[in-house]
């Protein structure tokens, strides 16, 4: 009987270490002005939730746990607004994803008006685009952002844009689209403009060459990656059916979150 | 793979303007200035509009951030590229081997553009490596529509429409009487043999029709006029060429033709999955290519409907 018992119970712990808990979905932050962000995941079977997180991908020396289950929420306080936090996620056993967010910067903040400044900035910058676009190519600006802001919550240019030569060539061409006051502002842009892709889940392509193309199409936005997740180009498509005609299989976590 | 800028020739960009599924890498050529993904796919430039532009501009080196090379001449990356005069433009597909690989190397030979597709990602990225710019290799599977619906928009942009189109790509299942095949290669056969060749006439016919120009070939078969045991699938996507294209031609407007061809029999891999030993009895496809080009490049308007063989 004793031995029974001991063989059902070998057997359970069998099941249960080889049993793989994956995220059904990728995770959603969502940073708040308050100094708050709430982290959300969802597993594809009930296990407790673990979140670490950190100042340095290396170094994630804060940890938060929820309970068992299936949908994963952890609010964080205390956060240094314009931070830029790192995290992995998972279950209390395994770390399944990893990212990071900038505090204090809601994606879902509603956009400044442009100042008359800027305005005309971008209107001599692209006269082309001075006329009304048509309703089925209608463009949204992006908010510009100051060059203080980029220093403070994106990694230099260096870190981000693929093939760093390119770049001034690329600002040249479609820095004027978001009204872009340097290069490393461009780059900047492009970086934020990836890291919202994954927060807010735009449409994304991934190319037979690893290539991430990303599209916003209430910005009209576009922006291709290299599979590391350096920034191939960052521009806004004058053709309405341009993202249709990009190749590609659609995913929703771009590989250098998976890695 | 090639890293060759199509437009002025220069060998030395970061990575090839277009991946073996045809993506663009978005890469502004330091040479011309040329952005390959936009220039094209969103401005709708071609690459003989951007070459003019470039030369009408005195050559420069376009690169703010990349340094022009010491020993750089312009004049020689740009003759690499560009097409002989009365140079046509051909559209191949399945042409990574058999009778397709033949007839682009034949055509590439006698100095005409072409631009394939096949399934096989090694026999394009092969291709790419023997034939860069202006050749154009990508792969595609024809009976994906939405796959040659890119293809065709992206090369009828760079290249414009196409003055000879060969629908070639073809599979067969293997030998078995019609009951006993499976229902995936029965699918298959007609997606590729059928479907592709519709998916391909759809989806460039409208640009041949537009220049009131230009020649499609359906490859048929003796095997899509008369019939033979254990390949009725076969048999029935090659009738099903002879017919769309008897009922295309009388759509097409003058000056536009569509051919259905039978190649003959060519000793392929095709050819060897139905007769085995005895296909090496056949002429080899570049053999064959000798005299199926030059018979492809004569057709005009005035074939329109015919049912041809290549003698």
């Amino acid at each position: 009987m004793m031995q029974r018992l001991l063989f059902l119970f070998l057997l359970l712990c069998g099941v249960c270490e080889s049993h793989a808990v994956n995220l059904a979905e990728p995770p959603r932050v969502s940073p708040a002005a308050d100094g708050t962000a709430t982290l959300r995941w969802k597993l594809d079977s009930p296990a407790g939730g673990r979140l670490r997180y950190g100042l340095a991908q290396d170094k994630l020396d804060q940890a938060a746990s929820d309970e068992v289950g299936t949908d994963h929420s952890v609010t964080l306080r205390g956060l240094q607004p314009g931070t830029q936090y790192f995290y992995s996620i998972g279950t209390a056993k395994y770390p399944l994803t990893t990212g990071s967010f900038v505090a204090g910067k809601s994606p879902e903040a509603p956009e400044p008006k442009p100042t008359m400044f800027q305005k005309l900035r971008r209107i001599i910058a692209k006269p082309a685009e001075a006329a009304p676009a048509p309703a089925s190519a209608k463009i949204t600006p992006l908010p510009p952002v100051s060059p203080k802001a980029v220093v403070r919550d994106a990694p230099s240019a260096r870190l981000t844009w693929g093939h760093l030569p390119s770049l001034p060539d690329h600002f040249a061409r479609h820095g004027g689209d978001f009204a872009a006051t340097s290069q490393d502002d461009y780059a900047a842009q492009a970086w934020r403009f990836r890291e919202r892709a994954v927060a807010e889940r735009l449409p994304m392509k991934l190319d037979t060459d690893g290539t991430v193309r990303v599209f916003d199409p209430k910005t009209h936005a576009f922006a291709a990656f290299n599979r590391d997740g350096t920034t191939k180009t960052y521009f806004r498509p004058d053709s309405a059916s341009y993202w249709q005609r990009e190749p590609g299989r659609a995913i929703q976590t771009p590989p250098w979150v998976s890695q | 793979m090639n890293n060759t800028c199509p437009v002025c020739g220069f060998p030395k960009l970061n990575e090839p303007p277009r991946s073996l599924g045809g993506g663009a890498s978005n890469e502004i050529c330091p040479s011309c200035g040329f952005e390959h993904g936009v220039d094209d796919d969103d401005k709708g430039i071609s690459y003989a509009a951007a070459r003019d532009a470039w030369k009408c501009g005195g050559m420069k080196w376009a690169s703010k951030g990349q340094p022009q090379p010491k020993a750089w001449k312009p004049e020689a990356q740009l003759a690499s590229v560009m097409p002989k005069d009365g140079a046509k433009f051909i559209v191949v597909t399945g042409c990574t081997r058999g009778c397709g690989s033949a007839l682009a190397e034949h055509f590439i030979a006698k100095g005409h553009v072409v631009a394939g597709c096949g399934r096989g990602g090694d026999g394009v990225s092969a291709l790419r490596g023997k034939f860069g710019p202006p050749h154009d290799f990508t792969a595609v599977d024809v009976g994906d529509d939405d796959a040659v619906m890119r293809w065709a928009a992206r090369l009828v942009t760079t290249h414009g429409a196409p003055d000879l189109l060969v629908n070639n790509a073809a599979v067969i299942a293997a030998n078995a009487p019609l009951w006993k095949v499976p229902a995936g290669e029965i699918a298959a056969t007609l997606a590729v043999n059928v479907g592709g060749t519709v998916n391909t006439i759809r989806h460039f016919a409208p640009a041949i029709i537009a220049r009131g120009r230009g020649v499609i070939v359906n490859f048929s078969s003796g095997w899509g006029r008369s019939t033979a045991p254990e390949v009725a699938i076969y048999c029935a996507s090659k009738f099903a060429i002879e017919g769309l294209t008897q009922a295309l031609a009388q759509e097409l407007p003058k000056g536009v033709a569509a051919v259905a061809l039978n190649p003959g029999i060519i000793d392929t891999e095709m050819l060897r999955s139905c007769f085995g030993g005895s296909a090496s009895a056949y002429p080899q496809p570049a053999d064959w290519a000798k005299r199926a080009g030059p018979f492809l490049l004569a057709l005009g308007a005035k074939d329109n409907g015919r049912s041809l063989d290549v003698t």
